[in-house]
């Protein structure tokens, strides 16, 4: 008995340092929503610990909940994760609470720093990680939308790919088909998204920043309801009202709703998230469609007689909780997987690169679907993002409100815009963003 | 001769202190096992209660969370009492609760009557009638969401086997709330059959083999005896279900997400979007503690409704 005890002991001391020697750093726990972002960390996973001898542990988050998971999290102080992946538009509110790591000083210190960091490759996005001067995030998965379309839907039609908004309704009115005659519509022109939460607003924002709307003037005021705004907003539910071009329920469609209808053949095209082009391009997800569409630019507005392109976005960035343990070996992985090192692969594994030296990188460009990466690089420069400030959040839930007002047809565009700019310019005054009135 | 005095009054004192120590031991005993319990209900329940009740009293929001919530007194509660939304969500919540629990408990008063017969086959329908509830509430608002998407819905295509327009279900202020009490009927009628299942086993038989004698229809049986005797449990289960859809969140926030236009913004979805969005902690603890307060008032009228209808059944009885 006596030796049984003391061959268990023995084994259980020999464990234990073979342990803490395997286990060298303390692993680095990254937060990570559920889908294609998270089975893309984990195929990075065991590279970067075979490179660095840096052990991650990826704490998989379901989408929906995600910001209220990160956000409750953050605030307890507990640390729970080193790195966060996440929408820079919940970073300002983070940082004015204080819970966000910034980067400087990491970033200033060159025994901490690449030598061969390059911020400028990280410009697209650095913009909308940046406060006060100071960098909270390195920008990833710089997202944007792409205009796609049936390519036999429109050559049967003899239209050519919409260029201007003029194009596009025109093209939709003649998309849309009863194709067997039972008095009902099998094919709607497009489709949109008007669901009663924020997605409202990331399905409307393309349409508004690409007419020219803008979402706060330089007194940092609403102009969401300028003429440009309620000529956009208009726009987008007469798609629904009077051209009856889209499905009658996009009231209640998302991102999701819109991709199956697309995927189903029910729509002919569609504005929508870059992100779709792999499941779209892919004929195990997709057989309907899959070698049937392209992509093109969002249509463009005619301004003095120019035309102009612009749409809007999204940006994802990697950042550092304050109450994180383990800081510096949270900055080494999140500067080496947003350069081009790892930039490039998390390119090749689907992601979408925001480094501009990946993004125009012609292996990176041929191994995407479609190789909508060129298509990326090109209307990139006229991506807009919403407003970086502390109450972003929920001036988006104010804006998205209003466009599921107007397409759901409860209020008029301009009576939705008003009152949301009304809402908006009380949010602003509350956070002591704008005088109050 | 002292010492053999003093030892007779010493062991005296020591048993009565040893029988009050047993004693003592024994009255503490359910303290001492109960403790542990109580204990993690007031880390879990107790503290947080009292914590939020603290916070309704605050301006706490994301953006003073460095700098600390200030105390505004009575403010939110004010400031509840004042909003547009909450008085939506309140009217909203109310059609929902009224609605769904009215027609679950004609259903389910049908459906109990059937289960409580001998028929061949009950032994596997009556489980299987069971189903509807048993299944996830993220499910059911997933599945309805598919079933009533306008065009590729069962329900729409079904309609459209019987020659019937289709119908916008979640598209539309008009149709958007049956189709969410619709759901929700689906979803827990079969508990409602079963708490008043369980009443109609418990009833004696002789009030119906009398009534039956005397010549009594099925409807006056039904008028005159099943529903009063039924009384106390139809008011357990029409209250508990009253409860539980006054609070409902995910099935409906997965259907709809409270649209079309807030008109299936209910009670819980309003405070969630406030607290866990806006994260305006304060001002969601007091549309929570409204919440508590009209659950609190339900629920203390429908205990002095039982209670009195349950004095009114032994006067019955013991007539």
């Amino acid at each position: 008995m006596k030796h049984l005890w003391r061959i268990f002991t023995g084994l259980a001391i020999a464990a234990l340092f073979s342990l803490t020697i395997a286990q060298g750093n303390p692993p680095l726990i990254i937060a990570m929503w559920s889908g294609p972002e998270f089975d893309n960390l984990r195929k990075i996973e065991p590279i970067y610990e075979a490179k660095f001898g840096q052990a991650l542990e990826i704490e998989e988050i379901a989408r929906d909940p995600y910001l209220q998971v990160i956000t409750t999290s953050l605030l307890s102080g507990a640390p729970r994760w080193d790195v966060v992946y996440g929408d820079t538009a919940w970073l300002p509110a983070l940082v004015q609470a204080g819970v966000v790591q910034s980067l400087m000083p990491f970033i200033t210190d060159p025994n901490v720093a690449d030598p061969n960091l390059n911020l400028a490759e990280k410009s697209t996005g650095l913009d909308a990680t940046t406060f006060n001067g100071e960098i909270y995030g390195f920008p990833t998965e710089g997202d944007t939308t792409y205009l796609f379309y049936r390519k036999d839907l429109l050559d049967q039609a003899g239209l050519q790919v919409p260029q201007t908004w003029d194009e596009f309704l025109q093209a939709t009115i003649a998309l849309t088909q009863d194709t067997n005659g039972d008095g009902r519509t099998d094919v709607y022109g497009t489709t949109i998204g008007a669901r009663g939460t924020q997605s409202a607003f990331w399905s409307f924002e393309h349409y508004f920043f690409s007419f020219g709307g803008e979402f706060l003037d330089e007194n940092n005021q609403p102009a969401i309801n300028n003429e440009v705004g309620i000529q956009a907003l208009t726009f987008y539910a007469d798609l629904r009202h009077r051209y009856m071009v889209v499905p009658p329920d996009v009231g209640s469609y998302g991102y999701t709703d819109n991709n199956i209808a697309f995927q189903q053949g029910r729509a002919a095209m569609m504005v929508q998230w870059m992100a779709a082009v792999g499941e779209l391009a892919d004929c195990s997800l997709s057989p309907l469609v899959c070698d049937k569409f392209g992509i093109a630019p969002v249509p463009w507005r005619l301004e003095n007689g120019q035309l102009v392109r612009e749409t809007g976005g999204s940006q994802w960035a990697w950042f550092i909780p304050a109450a994180s343990t383990n800081q510096v070996a949270a900055y080494k992985f999140i500067e080496w997987i947003t350069s081009v090192e790892g930039a490039t692969l998390w390119a090749l594994n689907g992601g979408i690169p925001t480094n501009t030296t990946v993004l125009t990188d012609p292996q990176v460009v041929a191994g995407s679907p479609l190789q909508h990466f060129a298509l990326l690089a090109e209307v990139f420069p006229g991506r807009n993002l919403p407003p970086n400030t502390v109450v972003t959040n929920e001036l988006l839930d104010i804006f998205a409100a209003a466009v599921h007002e107007a397409v759901v047809g409860t209020k008029a565009p301009q009576e939705a815009l008003d009152e949301a700019a009304a809402r908006m310019r009380e949010v602003l005054a509350g956070a002591g963003l704008t005088p109050t009135s | 001769m002292a010492r053999t005095q003093w030892y007779p009054a010493r062991a005296l004192w020591a048993t009565r202190l040893t029988l009050q120590g047993q004693r003592l031991a024994r009255r503490a005993l359910p303290y001492v096992l109960m403790a542990p319990a109580l204990g993690l209900l007031a880390v879990v329940l107790v503290y947080p209660l009292l914590y939020s009740f603290r916070l309704s009293f605050t301006d706490w929001t994301l953006l003073n969370f460095r700098t600390g919530a200030k105390f505004i007194g009575l403010a939110n509660y004010q400031k509840v009492l004042l909003d547009g939304d909450f008085w939506n969500a309140l009217g909203v919540t109310l059609v929902f609760m009224v609605s769904s629990t009215a027609i679950e408990f004609a259903l389910g008063l049908g459906i109990a009557h059937l289960m409580a017969r001998d028929y061949r086959g009950k032994g596997w329908l009556n489980p299987l009638i069971l189903l509807p509830f048993m299944c996830t509430n993220v499910v059911v608002g997933l599945v309805f969401r598919i079933m009533m998407n306008y065009d590729l819905g069962v329900i729409n295509y079904l309609l459209d086997l019987v020659h019937l327009p289709p119908v916008n279900w979640l598209g539309d202020v008009a149709t958007a709330m049956p189709a969410v009490v619709l759901m929700d009927v689906w979803n827990m009628t079969s508990f409602m059959a079963l708490l008043l299942l369980a009443g109609l086993q418990a009833l004696p038989e002789e009030p119906f083999e009398s009534a039956i004698i005397d010549g009594a229809s099925r409807a006056q049986i039904l008028w005159h005896i099943t529903l009063p005797m039924l009384r106390p449990v139809i008011l357990v289960a029409v209250l508990w279900r009253l409860i539980d859809t006054f609070k409902v969140f995910d099935v409906i926030y997965i259907l709809t997400g409270g649209g079309p236009a807030k008109a299936t913004d209910t009670m819980s979805i309003f405070a969630f979007r406030t607290g866990f969005q806006f994260f305006k902690l304060g001002y969601a603890s007091a549309i929570a503690y409204i919440m508590v307060l009209i659950m609190l008032v339900l629920a203390i009228v429908a205990v002095r409704l039982t209670m009195q209808s349950a004095k009114g059944l032994r006067k019955v009885n013991r007539v």
